[in-house]
């Protein structure tokens, strides 16, 4: 199966894959796959944001301009609510970066940084500097000791680049000298921000069919609950009022916003600016470095077989396909036909299981070519009777290398690839069972593939696994590639199951030969053949 | 079981958080700095356009038009009789027709050191002998922690010590 399901995936995603997968694991013991909150990185952070949104609501209506120290130094001394929402305030930002870098290493792991996802990948980079620079403006609005250092060092990064006629460093060299102004345009900034990065989000999703904006209501109830115990636990620090005419000592500085400080404390303001310079450029690069090792071809769509259906194109997780009126039509075939665009199109291969009459999918991987490769498998490789086929997606638990008895791996690009056609072939040419392993529905690097495939197998959803095929021989299974042991217990189980189905079958079927068998005797005792020894002998 | 333990686990993630926001860094060791901060037109020389050698020869206008310059300053710092900065200050902007601005800071150890600071014109390029000079030369306490900052009061047309 090898030239369908090569892993194109450059080599840094498989080796970030291999290093994370214990945490992964923790993760999974943890929390589960519904709660894992890796798997919602994204949604997790744009949660995070608005739980900073609304709580900074609150924050604006007590904050002065004209006072910003002795506010928020209010706001910290009110025990029952500032004090405590101030905290959720700056942990949910925390949180919104540290979501906003599992994301990112989602990505690299899935490879899904390249080609049409390069709007999403740039719009992101724009997304967290936007972030960023939100969180850095919150932070010196507080105007206390970290507040200065951030906005000193800041603008001593600033001052290195020639594009203002005077250092911006004067602004801080006294405290009387910092205009009324500056932390108005600081508020405004910090306001105004946000805004612009509802833009990038928008931007961000553009591509995608159907975006998914919040996490699952259990993540986001634990979101806010955890960030409210630890916001009354340990409140955010507030430091003494910043001193413009004092040396900044040791002190304590939100890492997530603030790592750079440490960097310039350590190596001065150039080499910083240098290596923050470089740091963006790189990650701006990533879509030309991180990319497969060669481009997949686009789906394209068999016209002749195209029904009209619409499934692809309501199947397809980044809306490449849409419905045109057909030109030239013919007798019997339908007014509408399903349409790639190429500059829009991934190559998941997901259309290629939505299509019942296997007319649309990526050059080399319709469901034609799926059903070839198979019989090419199954002629190389005949089924036992008590052997269970697994097709295994390679983005996940294919990444575990399992093996066991009486298990056959049939490895695939993507669960939401396999055809139910591919299942019913399998199940027709001896396999005692089928189990098709996907990588946990929120963790697909298709998006939606577990998803289309339990509802092609179970639900009914077109290009659906047919009547005739007995489900107990069928089975979906979700697990990370960090799951090897539990993965092996799921598939001896089944194949327990299923074998003792197929036991339970040919005893059937020597039972209803042997009562066949028994009639014709009966009938044809007179002539005397066939003997019932015989009969016994082919039932057995 | 699974939610109390996972939200149990969250509760060890956000704390993880809330130590992340609360890093610790290391301060400077306990000295004292001297800042210069201040921003001064200096001196402006008028030059007639049609004499303006930085001017392509088709644009220099005929008598009557004047550009004006702001002449470079240096600025020299000495504590201790140890020379800490010595440099040109020109003015700012693109066509350097901005005023000078002056942004310095030196760490001093803690204690009363002499301290000598000139802002005088530039002569290295023209002379002008009416362009004003500022002079400092006082020993001045410094404080472990605290930033000194020395600024020119124009007014008083001198560089004076913020107290």
């Amino acid at each position: 199966m090898n030239a369908l399901v090569a892993d194109l995936r450059p080599a840094i995603s498989r080796r970030l894959v291999r290093a994370l997968r214990s945490i992964d694991a923790l993760f999974l013991r943890v929390y589960g796959q519904a709660l894992n909150p890796l798997y919602q990185s994204g949604t997790l952070a744009v949660a995070s944001l608005l739980v900073a949104l609304v709580t900074g609501v609150y924050l604006l209506v007590f904050y002065r301009v004209s006072a910003p120290y002795a506010s928020i130094a209010t706001l910290q001394g009110d025990l029952w609510i500032g004090r405590w929402v101030r905290a959720v305030h700056r942990y949910a930002s925390d949180v919104c970066v540290l979501a906003v870098i599992a994301h990112v290493l989602k990505m690299i792991m899935g490879g899904r940084t390249w080609g049409p996802r390069m709007l999403a990948w740039l719009s992101g980079v724009a997304l967290t500097m936007a972030v960023m620079f939100t969180g850095l403006t919150g932070l010196v609005m507080v105007w206390d000791a970290q507040a200065q250092v951030l906005a000193v060092d800041a603008v001593k990064l600033l001052d290195l680049l020639p594009i203002l006629s005077e250092p911006l460093g004067r602004l801080f060299a006294i405290d009387r000298a910092l205009p009324g102004s500056f932390f108005f345009m600081t508020l405004f900034l910090h306001v105004l921000t946000p805004l612009g990065g509802a833009a990038l989000l928008w931007i961000h999703l553009s591509r995608l069919a159907r975006p998914a904006l919040l996490p699952p209501p259990g993540i986001t109830k634990g979101l806010v609950a955890s960030l409210v115990v630890i916001s009354v636990v340990f409140p955010a620090p507030l430091l003494p009022a910043a001193d413009m005419q004092a040396i900044p000592g040791p002190m304590p500085i939100d890492l997530p916003f603030g790592f750079w400080i440490v960097l310039s404390r350590a190596l001065g303001p150039l080499p910083t600016l240098g290596m923050v310079a470089l740091g963006l450029v790189a990650v701006c690069l990533v879509p030309w470095a991180v990319k497969p090792t060669r481009r997949p071809a686009p789906s394209h769509v068999d016209t002749r077989s195209c029904t009209g259906c619409t499934t692809c194109s309501l199947d397809c997780p980044y809306d490449a396909i849409r419905m045109v009126p057909r030109q030239d039509r013919r007798e019997k075939e339908s007014e509408m036909m399903a349409l790639v665009n190429p500059s829009l199109c991934v190559s998941c291969g997901i259309c290629a299981a939505s299509c019942a009459p296997m007319g649309v999918g990526p050059g080399g991987r319709t469901g034609r070519d799926l059903m070839r490769h198979t019989e090419g498998f199954l002629h190389e490789r005949p089924l036992l009777p008590t052997d269970v086929v697994v097709l295994t997606c390679r983005n996940g638990p294919g990444e575990c290398g399992f093996t066991r008895d009486g298990i056959v791996i049939i490895p695939t690009e993507c669960s939401g690839t396999v055809h139910t056609s591919q299942v019913e072939l399998l199940l027709r040419r001896g396999a005692a069972g089928v189990c098709v392993l996907s990588c946990p529905p929120r963790d697909c690097a298709s998006r939606e593939g577990p998803k289309w495939l339990e509802q092609r197998m179970f639900l009914g959803r077109e290009a659906e696994l047919q009547e005739r095929v007995d489900r107990r021989r069928v089975r979906v299974l979700s697990f990370s590639a960090a799951q090897g042991d539990e993965i092996v217990s799921a598939l001896a189980a089944f194949q327990t199951e299923v074998v003792a189905l197929a036991r339970a079958a040919a005893e059937a079927a020597a039972q209803s030969e042997l009562d066949a068998g028994d009639k014709r005797e009966l009938g044809a005792a007179d002539e005397g053949e066939p003997t019932l020894a015989e009969c016994h002998e082919k039932a057995s | 079981m699974r939610h109390v333990s996972a939200f149990v686990f969250s509760l060890l993630l956000m704390a993880a958080i809330a130590l992340l926001s609360r890093f610790p860094t290391q301060g400077a060791p306990p000295r004292a700095a001297l800042r210069l901060s201040w921003k001064t037109v200096g001196h402006r020389v008028a030059v007639k356009a049609a004499e303006d050698p930085a001017l392509p020869a088709h644009m220099r206008a005929p008598g009557g038009t004047f550009i004006t310059h702001l002449v470079n300053y240096r600025l020299h710092v000495a504590i201790d009789g140890q020379t800490v900065a010595d440099r040109s200050v020109k003015a700012g902007g693109l066509h350097h027709d901005r005023p000078l601005s002056v942004l310095e800071e030196v760490l001093v150890t803690p204690g009363t050191h002499p301290v000598d600071v000139s802002f005088t014109p530039d002569d290295s390029g023209e002379v002008t002998p009416n362009a004003p000079r500022y002079h400092l030369t006082q020993p001045i306490d410094f404080h472990a922690g605290r930033v000194c900052v020395v600024t020119l009061n124009e007014g008083r047309a001198a560089l004076e010590v913020l107290p």
